[in-house]
């Protein structure tokens, strides 16, 4: 099976933006191509993660730009909705069908909570499918397994807007004191507004290559898994919540980092490098343990440890993360890998990691679908 | 009058009224039918089944913002508590609001009770909440 590289990434900030979300895509889009060194032929199909974003927003982007004839996929995933996008191009070049594919993913969100067809009508009446609260509940539950505590969560809001502020293209680049995010208020308990990410917009975009093709040197995409719920996690009532200590069956953030470390021939100690989805500071910690950085139980500890700091064993969230970037959902995910590659290629400024050469990013949302990508040079 | 219709007993001792699969006898709630669930099983046949009273509490959580609409709020929004609870016969977990007021705690043992969800000029609505036992 050919190798697949990475040619070119491109991202345009996220925050809230006076700019359609085609005109963000564009933007992001064009400067991966540019990267790449290609233009239009150059790429033989291209691949839009967008929940949000309407019918076919994918076209639209690349008809803005006059480059469209090749196969465009819209692909909706919930907040892994971009890293299906990838998942398929790196698919298509393993396959053997193309040599170079772009992906990309784009979201423009109102703020506040978002909504969801995903839920039916009764539970919105009812006040029961509120998605912070669906959050606060599973972080109720680490807190009982894994050691956490509130202070825990507001050092994870620290570190990751501590990193954030070095990072040119995130919606919050001013760092706070635990205190800070401890006098935010609680939005649902053990949840202040602080620990919770903004829906935002933005765009990202990244061209794959076969990596024969590619420049020696290139940062490789080694492993790509996306996996959804076991039946068993959402029997009933129960709903996608699973991924917790005391629970029987593994979550699909889980599942999908056992295919990817098994396709990239690597284990999480081989990991110098992280961006997890940190949509809640509480979700940062469950990510610990689902990705295989530390026991299952042992989130607290691998915090205390300093492991997931900028300078500690396995830097987590060095772009700031959701916490500092904000989450449009069909751009995280590969916002995630423009941040990843610029770290394994050493051209992330002052947030860079030191020598990093094994990089995973991880996304899990709505459905529940979970995305692991691994990358490396 | 039930803001669902059909899920819970309006008379007699407040109950959720679920549904199980006549071939596998696994529990659904809210009340299935169509396809079962279970990958093992082929059944598409279901037959109401009251579930039971009491549960433990699974997680729990407070709303202390005004969830955007369709959410029927009252007027003016009072913050509430989501308790998320493991029935004591079946284990599934069944989300609800807590009764105004109280607190509660993981593992705490909590029953279904019937209480205003919201009211219009013309109608009282009812939904299924958890109520501490011995509160």
């Amino acid at each position: 099976m050919t190798a697949v590289a990475v040619a070119g990434v491109g991202i345009h900030p996220f925050g809230r933006f006076d700019a359609t979300v085609t005109e963000m895509g564009g933007h992001a889009v064009k400067a991966a191509l540019t990267e790449a060194g290609i233009r239009n032929g150059g790429f033989q199909a291209a691949f839009c993660g967008a929940a949000y974003a309407g019918v076919a927003a994918g076209h639209k982007v690349l008809g803005a730009l006059g480059l469209t004839g090749m196969p465009i996929l819209d692909v909706e995933a919930g907040c892994a909705s971009g890293a299906a996008a990838l998942l398929l191009g790196a698919q298509a070049i393993w396959a053997g069908q193309y040599d170079t594919v772009l992906a990309y993913g784009i979201e423009k969100m109102p703020k506040g909570i978002i909504r969801s067809s995903f839920f039916e009508p009764w539970r919105e009446e009812a006040g029961l499918a509120a998605t912070p609260s669906y959050f606060a509940l599973r972080a109720q539950r680490l807190m009982r397994e894994s050691g956490v505590t509130k202070q825990h969560l507001a050092e994870v809001v620290v570190k990751n807007r501590a990193n954030g502020a070095h990072n040119p293209d995130a919606m919050f680049r001013k760092p706070v004191t635990a205190e800070d995010v401890l006098a935010s208020r609680v939005v649902c308990e053990p949840l202040h507004l602080w620990m919770l990410c903004s829906p935002n917009e933005g765009a990202a975009a990244v061209v794959l290559r076969r990596a024969d093709l590619a420049g020696p040197g290139a940062v490789r995409l080694t492993g790509i898994a996306l996996r959804s719920h076991l039946p068993g996690a959402v029997l009933g009532e129960a709903t996608p919540m699973a991924g917790l200590v005391d629970d029987d069956f593994p979550s699909p953030t889980a599942l999908a980092a056992t295919d990817a470390y098994e396709q990239a021939g690597v284990a999480p100690a081989d990991l110098d490098v992280v961006e997890c989805q940190d949509t809640d500071a509480a979700r940062e910690l469950l990510s610990y343990e689902e990705l295989g950085l530390c026991p299952r139980g042992d989130a607290a500890k691998l915090f205390d440890e300093g492991a997931t700091q900028m300078g500690g064993r396995v830097p987590v969230n060095p772009s700031g993360g959701l916490l500092s970037k904000g989450e449009p959902l069909g751009a995280s995910a590969l916002g995630q890998v423009v941040e990843l590659v610029r770290q394994l290629r050493g051209d992330a400024g002052p947030r860079q990691v030191d020598g990093p050469r094994v990089a995973l990013a991880h996304v899990v949302g709505r459905g529940a679908n979970a995305a692991v990508s691994i990358l490396a040079r | 009058m039930p803001a669902v219709e059909g899920w819970f007993a309006m008379a007699g001792e407040p109950q959720l009224l679920g549904t199980r699969c006549t071939s596998c006898g696994t529990f659904f709630f809210p009340p299935s039918d169509g396809f079962c669930r279970n990958p093992e099983c082929q059944g598409t046949e279901f037959e109401p089944a009251p579930l039971s009273r009491r549960g433990t509490v699974w997680s729990y959580t407070d709303n202390r913002y005004q969830p955007p609409p369709p959410y029927m709020s009252p007027d003016p929004f009072e913050p509430y508590t989501i308790a998320a609870v493991e029935l004591a016969g079946e284990g599934l977990v069944v989300l609800g609001q807590m009764v105004a007021g109280e607190l509660v705690a993981i593992g705490d043992e909590v029953e279904v009770v019937l209480d205003t969800l919201f009211e219009d000029d013309s109608n009282e609505y009812v939904m299924w909440k958890w109520k501490k036992v011995g509160a």
